[in-house]
C-alpha cells in the first residue's frame, strides 16, 4: 500500500558513536498536516529533524516520501526544506538572491528566478525592505526572508527547527498562522520541532510528545 | 557602573600611565630618526635621477610577476588544507596544523637550501625554484588566515543551502568561496608583500635576473655597488608598494563578513575520508621532504654518508677564511637572539600595556616596521648609526636594535589582545581591599604579563635567530650572523662549504623549533592565541 506524504519505519536517531536518543519512530505526516514535536531542550527533537533533512545518519529505520525510502539520498536531492532558529541567511547575497537561491540551485534561470523571489518577498510583507542587506533587517523580518527561501523551490517538505522561538509574540503568531496556513494550501506534510506549546498548538494539526 | 575591561583611567599607576613614554622614545631614536635620515638623503638630486631611471621600476615590475606567481601556487595549495583543517575533526589534526605553520618560521635561507638540496639537480636557479619555496614558507599565512575564517563559517549555511538543493560545488561556489573572498585576499596581499620583500630566497635560489627583488637590489647596490642614492630610490619604491599591499589587506579584513561559531565534523564516508586523508598525507609530504633533503644534505660528503660536515662545525675552527668559525657564528646568532628578546619583549610589552591604557598611537608607530622591509630597516640603521656622527658598529647593539624593531610588531601583536583579556574588574577589587595601585595591578595583570612577556620574547627571539635582511647590512664580514654565513657559504664552491651550509641550517632548524615548541606551551598556559 502506498503512504502519500513523509513517514519514518522503526527510525532511530542518535550520533554514531553513541546510544540512541529516543525509542523508535514510527509516524506519518500527510499532504498538508503539520506535525509538531514538542519535548525539553536535549530531547533530540533537533537531531530527528537533522536526521530526516540528511544532515545526521540515521542508526537505523527509514525515512519514506510518498512510499519511497530516501534514506541515502543526499541533503540536496531531498527537496526538503528546512528553517532553522536562527534565519540563517546567506549575507553576501541580496534579499533577493537569498530567496532565489534555491531556484538556481535547480536550475532556473536568472529572470525567473528573481520574479518568483520577488514575488515570495511581497507574500511575506517585506517589499519595502527589498534592498537591504541581511544585517539590516529585523530578527522577525530575517525570519520571514528564511521562509520564503525555503518555500521557493517548492518542497515537498517542510522541517520548522524552532523558527519563532527567537521572535516576539506578535510576530510569532502572525508568522505562525500564515506557515500553517501556507502548509494547507501547498499540501505540503510539514514538521514543527518546539518547546512551547502555545506556539505548537496554532501551527500544529497534530502533535507528538518526547521524553528525555 | 561596570569599568570595561583594561579601561583603568586615572586609577592606574603611574608607570601604566606613563608606560608609552619609553616605546615612544625607542621608537623615536630607532625608527623615527633613521627614517628621517633616509629620507632627508633620498631626495638628493641623484636619488630623484635613480627614482626615474627605469633601472629599480623594471625590477619592481619583474618582482611584482614573481610575487604573483608566488601568491597563486600559495592559495592553490593553502586553500584545500585550510579547508581540511577548518570542517574536519581527526587524530593528527593538530600535529597537521603544526607542521603546516613550520616552514613560515623557519629562517628563509633555511628553506632556499632545502629547497636546493632536494630540487637543485633537477632545476636551475631561477623563477620556478623561487616560486617553489615562496609557496612553501607562505602556505601557512593562507591556512591560517583562510582557515580562521573557513572554521567561522556557520555549517548550518551549508546545510540550509543543500535543502535548497545546491551541490557540494554549488555550495563552495556560491556559499563558501564568497564568504572566505576577504580572507583569501587578505592573506594574498600579505603573501604578496613577503615574497615581493625576498632575499634569503632569492639570492640563494635566484638567477640575479629573472628573479631579481628590489630587496637585493637595495643589498647590492649599497654592498657592492656603493650606489646609496640608488638604494634609497629602491627602498622608496618597495616602501610605496608594500604600503598598498598591506593597506589593501587591512581593508580586505575590515570588509569580513562574520557569522556565527560553528564546530569541526567528523570525517565519514569513503570518498571524503580519501580526500582529507589525501590532503592531509600530502601536506606532511610537502613540509617535510625538503627539511629530510636538508638533513640528509648535512651528512653527504663526496666520500658518502659521514659526520665530517658536523665535527668541522663543532671544531670550532675557520675553515673559510674570512668568514670566521661556523661555531662562532652559532654563539653569535643565539646571543644576539637572547638580546632581541630582551629588547622585544621590554618595548614591545610596554607598549602593549600603553595599548591598553588608550594610548592607541602607540600601536600604530610600533606596526610600521611591518610596512618596511628587513633591509630598509638595516640600511635605515646603517646611515644613521653606522657612520659619524654617530658611529655604534662595533657596540654590538645595531643587529639587536634592527632585529627588535623587525620583531617588536609581532610582540605588540601577540601581547595587546592577550592583556585585553585580562578583567580589569580584579584591580578594583584588589584596590578595594587596600592595595596599592601598582599591588593592584600587578595582581590583575601581572602572571597574565609575565607569561606573555616570556611567550612574545622568544618570538622576537625566534625572528632574530633567522633574520636575513637587516643583518646582511649591519653584520661584520668576518663574523657574521648564521642565516649570513649560511648565504655567504652557498656562494662559494665546493662541496665542503654546501655541507657546512647544510648543517648550520640543520642547527637554525633545532633551535627554531625548539623555541617554538616552548612558545606554544608557555602560549597555551597563559591562553595566549600566537596566531
Amino acid at each position: 500500500m502506498t503512504t502519500t506524504g513523509l513517514s519514518t519505519s522503526n527510525l532511530v536517531i542518535g550520533y554514531s558513536d553513541s546510544q540512541p536518543l529516543h525509542e523508535p519512530f514510527n509516524f506519518t505526516v500527510t499532504p498538508g498536516e503539520t506535525l509538531a514535536i514538542l519535548g525539553p531542550s536535549g530531547c533530540g527533537k533537533s537531531t530527528l529533524l537533522a536526521t530526516i533533512a540528511g544532515i545526521t545518519s540515521a542508526l537505523s529505520g527509514d525515512i519514506l516520501l510518498n512510499s519511497v525510502r530516501v534514506n541515502g539520498l543526499p541533503i540536496h536531492k531531498r527537496n526538503f526544506g528546512l528553517v532553522f532558529q536562527d534565519p540563517l541567511l546567506f549575507p553576501h547575497l541580496s534579499l533577493i538572491d537569498n530567496i532565489a537561491y534555491g531556484l538556481r540551485a535547480h536550475n532556473v534561470d536568472r529572470e525567473t528566478a528573481r520574479t518568483r523571489a520577488t514575488e515570495l518577498l511581497e507574500w511575506v510583507g517585506l517589499t519595502h525592505v527589498r534592498n537591504n542587506r541581511t544585517w539590516e533587517l529585523s530578527g522577525g523580518q530575517a525570519g520571514r526572508v528564511a521562509l520564503a527561501r525555503a518555500v521557493a523551490p517548492k518542497p515537498e517538505v517542510l522541517l520548522f527547527d524552532e523558527p519563532f522561538s527567537a521572535l516576539d509574540s506578535t510576530t510569532r503568531i502572525r508568522l505562525a498562522t500564515e506557515v500553517s496556513g501556507l502548509v494547507r494550501s501547498q499540501g505540503i506534510p510539514a514538521i514543527h520541532v518546539t518547546h512551547d506549546e502555545q506556539e505548537a498548538e496554532l501551527v500544529a494539526t497534530r502533535m507528538m510528545r518526547m521524553q528525555k | 557602573m561596570t569599568p570595561e575591561r583594561g579601561a583603568l583611567g586615572n586609577h592606574a599607576p603611574a608607570f601604566v600611565r606613563h608606560a608609552w613614554m619609553a616605546p615612544l622614545a625607542f621608537f623615536t631614536i630607532f625608527l623615527i630618526y633613521p627614517l628621517f635620515v633616509l629620507v632627508r638623503t633620498a631626495i638628493s638630486a641623484d636619488t630623484l635621477n635613480a627614482l626615474v631611471n627605469s633601472g629599480p621600476w623594471s625590477i619592481a615590475l619583474l618582482s611584482i610577476g614573481q610575487s604573483l606567481a608566488s601568491v597563486g601556487l600559495s592559495l592553490v595549495i593553502g586553500i584545500p588544507i585550510a579547508g581540511v583543517l577548518a570542517r574536519y575533526q581527526f587524530k593528527g589534526r593538530a600535529l597537521v596544523l603544526a607542521l603546516m605553520t613550520v616552514p613560515f618560521v623557519l629562517p628563509t635561507v633555511v628553506v632556499a637550501l632545502a629547497f636546493k638540496s632536494i630540487l637543485g639537480e633537477l632545476l636551475a636557479p631561477g623563477l620556478i625554484l623561487v616560486i617553489l619555496a615562496h609557496a612553501y614558507i607562505n602556505v601557512a599565512v593562507v591556512v591560517r588566515i583562510v582557515g580562521a575564517q573557513w572554521s567561522a563559517l556557520d555549517p548550518r549555511h551549508i546545510n540550509v543551502a543543500q535543502t535548497l538543493g545546491a551541490n557540494p560545488f554549488r555550495v563552495f561556489r556560491t556559499l563558501t568561496l564568497p564568504n572566505l573572498k576577504s580572507s583569501i585576499l587578505s592573506s594574498a596581499c600579505i603573501v604578496f608583500v613577503f615574497s615581493f620583500t625576498s632575499l634569503g630566497v632569492v639570492v640563494i635560489l635566484g638567477d640575479g635576473s629573472s628573479t631579481r627583488t628590489l630587496e637585493q637590489s637595495i643589498l647590492r647596490q649599497t654592498s657592492v655597488l656603493l650606489d646609496f642614492p640608488g638604494a634609497l630610490a629602491s627602498a622608496l619604491i618597495q616602501l610605496i608598494i608594500v604600503t598598498g599591499a598591506l593597506f589593501l589587506a587591512a581593508r580586505m579584513r575590515g570588509a569580513t563578513i562574520t557569522l556565527t561559531h560553528s564546530e569541526r565534523t567528523k570525517v565519514q564516508g569513503a570518498r571524503r575520508s580519501a580526500w582529507v586523508y589525501s590532503i592531509v598525507t600530502l601536506s606532511a609530504l610537502i613540509v617535510l621532504t625538503p627539511l629530510a633533503g636538508l638533513v640528509i644534505g648535512s651528512f653527504t660528503s663526496t666520500q658518502g654518508m659521514d659526520l665530517s660536515a658536523w665535527i668541522g662545525v663543532i671544531d670550532a675552527q675557520d675553515r673559510f677564511a674570512g668568514l670566521g668559525s661556523p661555531r662562532a657564528a652559532v654563539a653569535l646568532t643565539i646571543s644576539l637572539a637572547l638580546v632581541t628578546a630582551l629588547i622585544a619583549s621590554a618595548i614591545g610589552g610596554l607598549a602593549a600595556i600603553a595599548v591598553m591604557g588608550r594610548r592607541t598611537f602607540i600601536a600604530a608607530i610600533a606596526l610600521i616596521p611591518l610596512g618596511l622591509s628587513a633591509a630598509t630597516i638595516g640600511l635605515g640603521t646603517l646611515l644613521a648609526f653606522g657612520r659619524p656622527p654617530i658611529d655604534l658598529r662595533s657596540s654590538g647593539f645595531l643587529i639587536p636594535i634592527a632585529h627588535a624593531l623587525v620583531a617588536i610588531p609581532l610582540v605588540v601583536a601577540v601581547a595587546s589582545p592577550a592583556l585585553r583579556t585580562a578583567d580589569s574588574r580584579r584591580f578594583f577589587v584588589a584596590s578595594s581591599l587596600g592595595a596599592s595601585p601598582a599591588h593592584a595591578w600587578w595582581t590583575a595583570y601581572g602572571s597574565l604579563l609575565r607569561t606573555v612577556m616570556i611567550a612574545a620574547g622568544g618570538l622576537a627571539g625566534a625572528v632574530s635567530l633567522g633574520e636575513f635582511g637587516a643583518a646582511s647590512f649591519l653584520a661584520r664580514a668576518d663574523s657574521p650572523t648564521v642565516p649570513v654565513q649560511i648565504a655567504k657559504l652557498l656562494a662559494r664552491p665546493g662541496d665542503q662549504a654546501y655541507t657546512t651550509a647544510a648543517v648550520l641550517s640543520t642547527i637554525l632548524v633545532v633551535m627554531t623549533l625548539s623555541l617554538m615548541l616552548l612558545i606554544d606551551r608557555f602560549s597555551a598556559q597563559g591562553r595566549i592565541k600566537l596566531s
